[in-house]
Formats: C-alpha cells, structure tokens, sequence
C-alpha cells in the first residue's frame, strides 16, 4: 500500500491535466501490480477518461467490482455502449430496476446516488418505463438540486415539474449529497501529501508536494498569523512582538492600498507578495519569518528549490496584482444588490488577480476538499459586501473603502467582535478575520466539514475529540521527528482523522518555525516549548468555542451562496418549463423579466428564447437572435439547426450556405452541421443531395432527433412515402414528444387519404403543442375531409383566434364557409385575408368563384384574372376551366371536388406555413 | 542378449518411449517365449508389464487389454511364489500395483465401449482406491443399465469418504436425487476435510437447489456465494449462476453471467453450450457466431460432443434444420447424456413436425434432467400437436408438481387448459394463472395468458388495466401491441396509437404493431355509423384480436416463459417453430375428455 498511493495520486495529477495516455499507463501498471477496487477503478477511468470506453466496460466487466463507483462507472459505460440491459444489472444487484429497489440504490451508492439515479432515469427512458425514470429523475434532484439536466429530462418526458420546489436547498443535509468530494479524492490527498513527506527525492511526487504546500500556504496563512496574533496578546511582554504584529498587519493594508486590491484573497495574496518584496527590502526579521511561506518550513525541502518556487509564486502574484477586478465587483453589486450572487465568486472571479488561486484551485481540485475551503473563504466577502452595504453605509471613508471585505467581514461574521466596525480600527478586524478563516481553514474542523468524509454523515461533525489534545502532543515535538511520527501515525489511523492530524500538525509546525523565528534571536528551544503549549492551548480553546458556531456559519454561508443559484435556477427552470410545453409566449416573456440581464444575454438563454420565437413563427426574431449567437460565439452548435430552418423559412439562402460553410469547416462530426447543410440544399430544391445530407446526419448521430424529421419531410417532398413514414416514425420512437415528426405522419396519411389516421395523429401533435395553429387548421381539414363541416368551422376558428394572422387558417374558413353556401362569411373573409397576403393567387382564384356562384360575373373574371396574373403558370388549368365554365355558367356548380384541391393539405417541411411555402404547395396541387 | 535387450527395454520404459518399448518388448517376450532356458519368471512378468503399459500409453486399448488381463493373472501365480520380487517391482514403480492395473483395464473396456467389462473389473476390486470408486461410480451412473441409484450413491460416497472436496461427486450425488442435508453431513462429518469452509455448504445448497427443480433460488445461493466471498468471479461459479439463470427462463441475465464466464476462460464448454442457446433466445446472431470462433480445431480428434452441439445449434440459428438434425445426431453419438442436444433435436423434431420422434427424445431426456423445464415444455407442446390432450394434461400437473416454486409451470398448464374448447376447463385455467401471478406478479406470459382471459371472459377493461399496468414497469413490445390491440378495439385509438408506437420504439420493424397502426383506420370508421355496426365490427375485431391472440396467446401454452415472447415473431418465419400455433383443439377429442378429470385441477394446485 505504500507503494500504492503516491502512484495513485500521480496518476488522478495525470487525469487532472489531460495527460490521459500516461494516466492509462501507470494505471495499468498499477494495476498489473495490485488488483484493488481502487485500482481498477482508477484504471477504468483512465481509460474512461481517454475516450476508451469499451475498453473500460471490459475491464470493469471481467474484473468485476462491487465498490459502487465501479459499478456505477460500469453502468455508465455500459449505457453509453446502448447495452442497456447490462447497465441495468451493473448498478442493480437483482438485475431489473423497479421501485423499491430506489431506497437500495441511495443506500448503496452514497454520495453518487444522485448520479446513479440519473442513470437509472435514462436507462428507464430508453426502455419505455417512464413513470420509473420520472420517479428516479425526481430523487436524484432532491439528493442534488444541481443536477439541471435531470430537470430537462423531466420536462422533456412532459412532466409537470414545481420548479420552486426542486430548486431550493430545504436543509444543508443536500450538500452531503451534492457537493461530493469522493473519498478517493480525499485518500488522493492524503497519500500523495504523506508520501510525499516521505520521498520527497522522487521528481514527480515534488511537484505534488508543492502542489499541497500552496493549498495549504493559502488557506493556513490567516490562521497562523491569527495564532500568531493572539498568542502575542496573551503574552503581553513582548512588546515587540506585538508592535511586529501591528505592522503585520499594516503592512499588507498598505500594499493593497497601493495596488487597488480590496478582497480578502487578494489581500492574503498580497500579504504573501508584500512579504517577499519586503524580505528582500527590510523592516523587521520577525515579519520576514512570520510570513514566510510555511509550507516550505514544513516540509524538507531542498532550500534552493524552496527559493525557486517561491520566486515563481512571487512573479505570478506580482502578474496578478494589477488586474482590475473592483469593477466587476461593483458592476455585481450595482445590479443586482439582492441576488447573492452565487457562483460567480465575486472576489475570486477571474477578474480577481487570483489566477494563482485559481491555478491552485486547478491543480488540487481532485486531489483535495481544498478548492471547497477557497470557495468559502471566497463567499465571505460575498456576503460581508451585502451587509457590507446596509451596516455601514456611507460611514465608512475611502480608504476604508479600500479594503471593505476584510473590513466588514470582521464586524458581520465573527461572533466576538460585533461592534467594531469603524471604531476599533485596522487590527481587530484582522484578528477576527484571522479567525473565523482560521477555523475555514483549520484542518480539523473545515475538512471534516467539507470533505464528504466517513465522519460527517455520522453527525459529529462538530465534535472532534481527537485532535486537539495531538495538536498538544505534536507541539512539543520538533520538526525532524514529525515526519517520523507521520509515518508512524499513518499505519494506525483513519483517513480522514489523518488527513486532519496530519494539517494541524501541518500548522503546529509552522507555529513552531514562527516562534522559533520569531525569538531566533536569543530563545532556547524551552521557550519554544512553552510557547508553544501555551499557544496550544489557546488554539484548543478557540476551536472548541468557535467550532460549532463556526460550523453553522459555514453551513448558513454555502447555503446563501446555493440559494442564489437555486433562485436562478428556478427562474430558467420555470422558462424552460414552459418552453417545454410549447407556451412559447409565456416562456419568453418569463425568461425575459426575471433572468438578470448578464444571463439573459448568455448564448443559451438567448438560444432559448430563440426557440420560442421559432416556434411562435417569429422566424424574423428567431434568426436574428441566433444570428447574433453564432456571431459572438461561432463554435456553438447548439440549435444552429433551428437557425438553419429558421433561415430556410424566410428563404433567406445566402445565409443559410454562410452558415453550412461555416460549420462544415468547424465540426463534419456533428449531426447538427449535417442538418444546416442539408437544409441549405433543401432550399436550392437538390433535394436528393440535401436528403443525403440529412441521412449523414442520422449517421453521425442516431440519437440526434431533428434530423430523421427533416429527412422526413426532405422525402415527402421527393414524394417517397413509405420511406418518409419510417423516418418520421424513428424520430417519434426515439422522441415521443418531438410534435413535428407526428404531424409529418400526418401528413402522409392525409396525403394517402387516410383521413382518420391523419386526423389521429395531428390530434397526437396538438396535444403536445397545443398552441399550434397549423396544426390546427390541418385538423380541420380533415374534419373538414371527414364530413365533420362544422367541427371543422370550429376547428378553425380556434386556430385563427390562436394566431389571428394565420393566413391558412382564414382561408380554409373561407372555403368551408363557401361548401357551407355562406357566401357573404365567404367574402368577408377573404376580403380580410387578402389585406394580409395580397399575393396569392389562390384567393383571388376563390373569391371569383364565388362571385361566380352568386352570379356577379364581372367581378368573378375580374378576380380571375388577377389570380392569373399573380401566378401565370400553376394555377393554369384550373383557372382556364373556370374562364371556360364562365361561358356555360350552369354546367359547373359549386362542388366540393373544387374545395377538395384547395383543401389538399400542403406539404410544406416543419409544419409550418410560410408565404412561400403555400406558394409552393398551392402550385403542386393545381 | 536377453539381458542387454532387457535392461534397454527398462530404459525406454523409464524415458517414456513408449512407442519404442512396443516393438523391442514384444521381441523379447518372444525371445522368452521361444528359448524357455533363458525365461526367468521375473523377466517375463515384467517384459509382458512394460509391453502392457505401453501399449496402454499408446491408446492401444484393445491388445492392452488383453495383455494387463494376462498380466492380472500371472501376478497372481507370482503373489504364490515370488511375492518378494513382486514387491521389488511394485515399489519401484507403483503404476504396477493390482489396482492400478486393473484401473487400467477399466479404462481400456471403457474406451471400448464394454461398460459391464469395466464395472465388473472395478468391482472386483476389493479395496478400492478413490480414484477406482469414481471411475465405477461414473461408469454405473452414464452407462450401468439396471444398476439401482442406491449402489451408484454408495460408490460416490466412497470417494466423498475419503476426498470430501470432491465437488464433481458432490454433485452427482445431489444430481442422483439424495438429499441435500445428507450430503452436506457426509461431507462436514468426513475426517479429513478443513475446519470452517461456510462456503461448501452454500455450494451444496445450490446444487441441491438447482437440481431439485428451484432454479432461481439456486441462483441466488450461487450468487450471494459470488458476491459474499473471494470466489469472486470464479468462471465455475458464473457458469453455474448463468446455467440457473438459464434454467429459470431469465436469458438476458443467464447471457450476462455465461458471457462473462466465457470471457474468463473460451473453451469453457460447459458455459458455452447454454450461452448459445441464451444467443438464440436472444436473438444475437452475431455474438453466436463468434462464439465458434475460438474453437476453431484443427483436428477432429478434439472435437467433441459440445463442439458438434455447438454448430448444431448455429445452424439451427441459420435455419439449416437438416444440417442441424446431423450435428445433433454426431453430439449425441459422441455422448447421450448430452442434453442440450437432446433438447435441440426434440425442438428440431417438433418444428419439423415429427412429433412422435420428438416425443421420444424429449422422453430420453426427461430420464437424464427432469430437472429441466424445456423438457416438460417440449412434450406438452409435441402432445398438443398431436390431440393427446391426456398426455398433455398430465405432463402439464407432473411440471407443476416439480416446478413449485416457478410461475412458468402454471402459466403451462393454464394456457393449456385456457385452448380447450371445454368451458370447465377454461374456467380452472384462471385459477392457475393467478397462481403464476401470485408467485411472480410480472411474469409477462403469465400477464398476457391473463389479459386474454380476461378478454375471453368479455372484461376487456380488466384486461387493459392489467395490461397496462404491467407494461409500466416491465414493457415489453408484445404486451404493448397487445394493449393496443385492446385498446383499438375499445375505440380508445389515441392511446392505442402511444401504445403501438411504444411497441416500435422497443422493435422498429415489428411487424404486428405497424399493422396495427394502419387498421386503426378501419377500427375508427367501422365504430362510426351506427351502434349495431360498431358492434359487429368490434366483435369482429374482437374476432380478429382473438385469432391474432390466438396465435400469440397459443405460445404461452406451449412455450409459457420469456421465451414464448421471443418466440413469436419465428412463427411467420418458420413453421419450425415447435411453440407455432397449437390450434385450439375445438373438435372431438376434447369431448372424450371426461368430466372427473377437471375436479383433479384443485388438487394439483394444492399439492
């Protein structure tokens, strides 16, 4: 096993960094040499990882695994191998998911129960149980309301979902179960930071060692200067000690004074910079030492090494010193004052200078709960600056303004010292802020809270018996046998209550080089002692106290940084809710008035109200909404397909080829690229080649649903039916709810004259969007068909108050009005509808024969000819018999022969009437 | 001379030359023979051992049968007068000790094919080596005619005396029909086996389990031994959980575990001929193709019954019936005990409609594993086929009998009951379709048997609440052509639409339910005009669904598992298919059925 762990950690450090061919590698020479759950899990990721899947499935399934992640990662690959049946028996033990088997599934996977259930959710999808997906998609939500894509899911099986109570986090029980930091992540840290005390000569494991060093450097530093501090004024003696603390804590004030920093990382970075510029510069020796990076004392470092690393860090936080980032923060609090606004870290934000945080966070966030504690170091400013605001208001002055986070988190957050706002000064804020981010960072008590370690599901979080007392023990000792007692120690105890000795002792040491520096003068190593246990005491003292109010804190502060993600999550879910359900109006005017504008202009809610409009046959709107999407960000796919039949609706073809070249040149591998391009030929009327354009889709893809219906439609145009029929079928299999394939089937049928079955499945279509009224009026054309003259009449009427500017719908009125003998209703409405489409022959055509009809045979030749006119070459026949049928008036009464051309349904694509489109249909069946 | 020639032959012997003591011992054993002056009885009782032993090396069975029985007999002389010399040898090579040899003349007569020979040679034997009970209790059990079940027992627990690991008489045994309790106290009581091994007794639970008719619970024994201890994935294990699995009629399960335990190792034949008929339940003509490739042999000396079994089985995939009739011919040859080709032929048999041959394999292999249900399933549906609904009738209560604890022997004998025209005998059939139900509430034949019960009975609205309710959380695309079906005619055609394309999405090019789209058409105008039309045409439609339910609903009855399911679609391909339409025999012979046979119905339920 001590061989076993570094490797492990060298290799998640490979799959962190995309390494993934030398991950494989060493895992599976791992794996050659000890056959584990752990490593064949990692092995399996590795591979998972590099794009191997059916190498990973084959692993995992002849080294069969009963660790959960094993199986789940089974389950996982086994479902992207479309075995579905196999992925059913890896996460079940009996092999058939059924209800009562959920409660089995939480208990036996934990952490990832979540994304179990997900899977098990889209297992069920794919195998026709949906009342078992919708059931387990629901669990996985309230194990882990992050989970937005499960939602998705749930609206897409047509569930009726409450948005308000999915996201919301009720208790902080949820981030037991949605912020896991897997054990292994843990071990990872673990192992890879003992280790490394141990073989610090291996190269690689020296680079982990650093990595660890700067978490550790980060986050420890206000601790240690908080112990520092106090340990000072409870030694009141020495006073030069506390006039170094005092310019201590002047010092890195000033620096960011002088460069413009405010927040609290910053400032610790800055502390950190300060330190270095003022090492080489020259104030007193005790600041130099207290400020040292100690990380580097701790460990044995070679000291030219240490030097190394340490001019590097400096260069990078110089580099990062200069970055504005007030801006941002201003710009977050300006608009949107109530939002706690979540993750954008406001102080951390990339704007922050903090990319060496960030490159911190990078490189631990798998080996380590450490990324969360940034995180929450990260949130107190967040919510200090709210309170911030009302407390303090206008009190305080520019320079105090300067440093506001670390300012008012003193008054807000620690308990002690309420009231020192204004008055107390610079220090005691300090010292308060040391605090309470000594006990983020205090080992025993902040990874305890934030790694989903074995412990904290017990519900003794807050009670750490353990370490205290070894922090007095370690005290005492001196740096060179810690590393012995490390490994000593590491045979005997637990994971987590290692990972938690090992960094308070981590601390102690660090105390310990402090106050050994600090009194490097004249002090004997007795006085050290003393100190130290002194110290020590303090330090259990504070974590007693301050451990279970800190503990809430912390809890009340992710939840404040959750609910402001949840609150948004609400908002879009409720968009995408509607949208969902084809009430496109209500979504748009949803997403538009309550998304907070630097959302709402995000591409994907903008795509998304892009869809609305498509839907509403905006397509105008819609194509200049995803027109200024595929500007500013011209690698996004997504919904490019509705752009492209957006585009090809309007006709607009140099757009539409614009848009084919652009992303044929990006992405042959995409079924949405497939689709533009098909599109594109749609439109120049190849529809041979835009079929085969469409069928590569299907080829790229099969899960890709829009392109089976276009290709459908694409053949009835090219009149194979039965072909066609398959599509459109394949695309209803593979997406009950996806309306236009269903009403392309019906349009088969109608076509077929099978008028039951056409009106069958438009009903199909209408129920999934009911705010359709092309479908609608296709409904009532086959009623219409069916003898029904009056279901019909009614039919389209509903779908002309829907979408009063339905021109099809006002026309089939008008001809039905017509069979009906309502000659009057007939005019009128034709006379309305030929304000709003004044080009199309066919109602010319039709208001001459009524007028036909009713004897006023001047204004009949007269409407006759303007239908001749307006379309010289399809209507010919037609019109030329009624010219004829003038001459001989009585031999041609109105018959519903006549109507059944005009009410032959037209085949246009995508459901949807467009001018052209009826030119088109209109043309084919004269 | 003799002695040179002596001592190379003793060389030759002792390198293992075999080949080429043969020649040189032969020649001095006529050397010997021929010249009586320089014979010493020592040196021609061991030239005739070595020559013997060679020849037995060198597959020579039949003139080394001869010559160890010349052996057998001069070492007896020898016991008489030279013991001292003849423990000399026997201590320098133990191989030539009484049991030993006659051990191998055992195996000579075996490999000649006299069994009595060999039984006889063994029992002989007065102080049986382990190795010599084994082969006598094998030989008793494949080939011992009139040999009673109890002395076959009795020479495997002289073997399990002894060696009480040994798991393949474990087995036997359990196989034999002794009890399982017993064979576990044999086993634990034995002196010579190691304390605390939990595991030994799950095993022989299993097995008693497996054999004694309960094959899911023998999975699960089988599995929770797989899961609980480091036998994990043993690919005898997962063989046997796939076997049990395969045996209960849950192949997509049985595929996974035989799959895996042939990944484990390719030439484990024993997971290899079910895993090939799981394919073929399955429907996986491909994985069955493959599964051939490694056993590509290059001689046919190799092959054996498995591996002829194994192209059987492909061809009959392949729809080549006559080549598959031969293979199943040559693997039974090789080894009658072979059940799955047994199993194969009767089925070939069936579809090609010589029932009686059919009969009468299934018969043989209802003797070598009634603990199989295909077996009971194979006679009921030959039985039915050919009107001798007594016969039928009887299997059908002896399969219940057995088979307790699994709905598909009740499913059987209900559908089987539900297709006589005889209106008592429809009756009880529901009462043992619920008990199927009872036992497994999802078991999908059994569902579907009920459904057009239900149907039959004129409670349509029942069936369709049972239906759907089972397509919830088991679909399944017959179920869900079915439900339609019902549906359509109940003039609910919106729903019957969702259902005939959820039937789609699960088999896109299944035949019934893209019909039944396009008759829907004629379901909605046929219900429109008048009250009395939509009453003839749903009764005619009723009619219709009755003959398409029919067709399915007659598989049940004679394949009542999952893989009547499977079966299904076969029948418009094949009338090879032994599950194709039993035809509800309305005519004659149902009415000589007598009356008391049906009150018997009760008692077989509560037996």
């Amino acid at each position: 096993m001590m061989i076993q762990e570094p490797v492990q950690a060298a290799i998640w450090h490979c799959l962190n960094h995309y390494d993934h061919k030398d991950a494989v590698f060493l895992a599976e020479r791992l794996c050659s040499e000890v056959e584990s759950d752990e490593t064949i899990f990692l092995l399996a990721t590795s591979y998972y990882r590099s794009n191997r899947l059916d190498q990973a499935y084959w692993l995992l399934l002849e080294k069969s695994r009963r660790s959960p992640q094993c199986r789940y990662l089974q389950a996982k690959c086994a479902y992207e191998l479309k075995k579905y049946a196999e992925a059913e028996s890896a996460l079940i033990s009996s092999g058939f998911v059924d209800n009562k088997h959920f409660d089995e599934v939480q208990r036996e996977f934990g952490e990832i129960a979540c994304f179990a259930y997900q899977l098990m959710a889209q297992i069920c999808m794919r195998t026709e149980r949906q009342k078992l997906a919708v059931n387990a998609l629901r669990r996985a939500l309230k194990l882990n309301p992050f989970m937005w894509h499960a939602f998705a899911d749930l609206c897409l099986l047509g569930q009726e979902t409450d948005t308000a109570a999915i996201f919301q986090i009720q208790s902080t029980d949820v981030f037991n179960t949605c912020q896991g930091s897997s054990a292994n992540a843990n071990s990872m840290v673990l192992f890879g930071g003992s280790a490394v005390n141990e073989q610090q000569q291996q190269l690689e494991n020296l680079l982990l060692n650093n990595v660890s060093n700067n978490s550790n450097y980060i986050l420890s530093t206000p601790v240690e200067q908080q112990q520092q501090h106090q340990q000072q004024l409870q030694q009141q003696n020495n006073n030069g000690s506390s006039l170094a603390t005092l310019q201590n804590l002047m010092t890195p004030n000033n620096n960011i004074n002088n460069n413009n920093n405010n927040n609290l990382n910053s400032s610790i970075t800055m502390l950190r910079g300060g330190v270095q510029q003022q090492s080489t510069n020259t104030n007193s020796s005790m600041m130099l030492l207290e400020d040292t990076p100690m990380g580097y004392a701790a460990h044995d470092a070679p000291a030219q090494q240490q030097q190394q690393l340490a001019q590097h860090q400096h260069q990078l936080y110089d580099a990062n010193n200069g970055t504005p980032f007030r801006k941002q923060f201003k710009y977050l609090s300006a608009i949107s004052p109530l939002t706690p606004s979540f993750g954008i870290m406001p102080l951390t934000s990339p704007c922050d200078g903090g990319s060496a945080v960030l490159q911190a966070n990078l490189n631990l966030s798998a080996y380590s709960p450490l990324p969360q504690m940034l995180v929450e170091v990260n949130q107190e400013p967040k919510i200090i600056g709210k309170k911030f605001k009302t407390h303090v208001g206008g009190l305080i002055n520019r320079q105090e303004k300067s440093k506001p986070a670390v300012f008012t988190q003193a008054g807000n957050i620690t308990p002690r010292t309420p009231n020192n706002v204004v008055g107390n000064g610079p220090p005691n804020p300090n010292a308060a802020v040391r605090r309470s981010s000594r006990l983020f960072s205090n080992s025993a008590y902040s990874v305890k809270e934030n790694n989903k370690s074995p412990n904290i599901t017990n519900n003794n979080k807050f009670v750490q018996p353990r370490s205290p007392p070894r922090k007095t023990k370690s005290s005492r000792m001196t740096k060179i046998c810690l590393n012995n007692e490390l490994i000593e120690e590491k045979t005997h105890h637990h994971l987590a209550e290692k990972l938690s000795e090992k960094q308070s002792r981590k601390e102690k040491e660090k105390v310990e080089t402090i106050t050994s520096g600090a009194t490097a003068g004249g002090n004997s190593q007795s006085t050290i002692n003393n100190r130290s246990a002194e110290e020590a005491k303090v330090l259990l003292n504070n974590s007693l106290n301050n451990a279970q109010t800190l503990a809430h804190q912390l809890l009340s502060m992710k939840k404040q940084s959750a609910d402001g993600l949840m609150l948004l999550l609400r908002d879009l879910a409720e968009g995408y809710k509607l949208l969902s359900a084809f009430q496109c109006k209500a979504a748009i005017m949803h997403l538009e008035g309550t998304i907070p504008k630097h959302h709402l202009s995000s591409s994907w809610v903008q795509s998304l109200i892009g869809m609305c409009r498509y839907e509403l046959r905006d397509y105008e709107a819609a194509v200049l909404i995803f027109k200024r999407i595929h500007e500013t960000e011209p690698c996004r796919l997504d919904y490019m397909e509705i752009y492209s039949t957006s585009l090809w609706h309007l006709q607009k073809e140099v757009a539409l080829s614009a848009l084919a070249q652009d992303l044929i040149a990006q992405d042959k591998r995409s079924p949405v690229t497939w689709c533009v391009a098909g599109n594109c030929f749609s439109l120049h009327k190849e529809h041979e080649t835009a079929i085969k354009f469409f069928k590569r889709a299907v080829q790229v893809d099969p899960d890709f649903v829009y392109s089976y219906t276009l290709l459908g439609h694409e053949l009835v145009l090219t009149e194979e039916f039965d072909k066609a029929m398959d599509y459109f079928r394949a695309a209803v299999v593979r997406d009950p709810r996806h309306y236009n394939a269903w009403f392309g089937i019906g349009t088969i049928y109608s076509k077929q004259e099978k008028y039951e079955l056409a009106e069958l499945h438009y009903v199909k279509a209408l129920k999934i969007n009911t705010q359709n009224s092309v479908i609608l009026v296709h409904i009532g054309a086959m009623q219409f068909f069916m003898q029904k003259k009056d279901l019909a009449l009614q039919t389209l009427n509903t779908a002309a108050t829907i979408d009063p500017k339905n021109p099809l719908a006002r026309f089939h009125r008008g001809s039905i009005y017509f069979s009906l003998g309502k000659y009057q209703e007939a005019l009128r409405e034709l006379e309305e509808l030929k304000e709003i489409v004044p080009k199309e022959s066919v109602v010319f055509y039709l208001i001459g024969k009524i007028h036909k009809t009713l004897g006023n045979m001047d204004l009949a030749l007269m409407h006759f000819s303007w239908a001749t006119d307006l379309d010289p070459k399809g209507a010919n026949n037609q019109i030329k018999d009624a010219f004829d049928s003038m001459a001989h008036p009585n031999c041609c009464p109105p018959n519903d022969n006549a109507l059944d051309v005009d009410f032959d349904p037209t085949s246009e694509r995508s459901d949807d009437s467009t001018q052209a489109q009826q030119d088109v249909s209109y043309d084919s069946d004269y | 001379m003799e002695n040179a020639l002596f001592s190379n032959i003793k060389k030759l012997y002792d390198h293992g030359l075999y080949e080429c003591v043969i020649p040189s011992a032969s020649l001095l054993c006529t050397l010997l023979q021929n010249d009586r002056n320089v014979a010493t009885l020592e040196m021609e009782y061991q030239a005739m051992l070595y020559l013997s032993n060679a020849n037995y090396k060198q597959h020579n069975y039949r003139t080394a049968c001869n010559q160890l029985e010349a052996v057998v007999l001069q070492r007896k002389s020898m016991l008489r007068f030279k013991s001292s010399y003849l423990t000399a040898i026997e201590s320098s090579y133990p191989q030539f000790q009484d049991a030993e040899l006659r051990y191998k003349i055992a195996i000579c007569y075996q490999e000649l094919g006299e069994y009595n020979m060999a039984m006889s040679t063994l029992q002989a034997v007065k102080t049986r080596t382990p190795r010599l009970n084994m082969l006598l209790a094998r030989l008793m059990h494949h080939h011992g005619r009139g040999v009673s079940k109890k002395e076959i027992a009795l020479a495997f627990k002289d073997v399990l005396r002894e060696c009480p690991m040994s798991l393949t008489s474990i087995e036997a045994l359990i196989e034999l029909g002794i009890d399982g309790s017993e064979v576990h106290s044999m086993v634990v009581n034995a002196a010579a086996l190691p304390k605390n091994i939990e595991w030994l007794s799950s095993w022989i639970k299993g097995h008693a389990q497996m054999y004694g008719c309960k094959h899911r619970e023998a999975a699960q024994t089988f599995q929770q031994l797989n899961d609980t201890t480091s036998f994990r994935q043993n690919e005898h294990l997962l063989t046997k959980i796939g076997q049990c699995m395969y045996y209960y009629g849950n192949f997509v399960r049985a595929e996974q575990y035989l799959a895996m335990a042939t990944m484990l190792n390719p030439h484990n034949l024993d997971a290899l001929c079910p895993l090939a008929v799981v394919y073929e339940f399955n429907k996986k003509k491909l994985e069955q193709g493959k599964l051939i490739a490694p056993l590509e042999i290059r001689t046919t000396g190799e092959f054996s019954s498995s591996h002829w079994f194994l192209h059987a089985q492909l061809s009959y995939m392949n729809s080549k019936y006559d080549r598959s009739l031969i293979f199943t011919e040559r693997a039974l040859a090789m080894d009658a005990r072979n059940i799955e080709a047994l199993l194969l032929r009767g089925r070939l048999f069936g579809g090609l409609g010589r029932h009686k041959d059919a009969i009468d394999v299934f018969r043989s292999a209802r003797c070598l594993a009634p603990y199989r249900f295909e077996v009971y399933k194979g006679l009921v549906a030959c039985f039915i086929r050919l009107k001798w609904l007594k016969e039928a009738q009887t299997m059908c209560a002896l399969a219940v009998r057995y088979f307790r604890t699994s709905p598909r022997s009740y499913t059987m004998f209900g559908g089987t009951l539900f297709h006589l025209a005889n209106p008592t005998a429809k009756k009880s059939a529901r009462k043992f379709v619920e008990k199927a139900l009872q036992i497994d509430e999802h078991y999908a034949p059994g569902i579907a048997l009920m459904a057009s019960i239900y149907q039959d009975e004129g409670d349509t609205q029942e069936a369709i609440v049972l239906l759907r309710k089972q397509v919830a959380s088991h679909p399944h695309p017959k179920l869900f052509a079915m439900l339609a079906e019902l549906l359509s005619v109940d003039k609910d055609l919106d729903a019957a639409l969702h259902y005939y394309t959820l039937a789609l999405r699960l088999d896109p090019t299944f035949q019934r339910a893209l019909d039944g789209i396009n008759s829907l058409t004629k379901a909605a105008r046929t219900g429109k005009p008048s009250d009395k039309a939509s009453e003839s045409a749903s009764s005619s439609s009723v009619a219709a669904g009755d003959a398409s339910n029919a067709a399915s609903m007659s598989r049940p009855c004679t394949t009542p598992n999952h893989e009547w399911l499977l079966d299904c679609d076969e029948a418009s391909t094949e009338a090879l298919e032994l599950s194709s339409p039993a035809g509800p025999p309305e005519d004659v012979e149902s009415d000589t059925f007598s009356e008391p046979f049906w009150q018997d119905v009760d008692g077989e339920l509560t037996n």
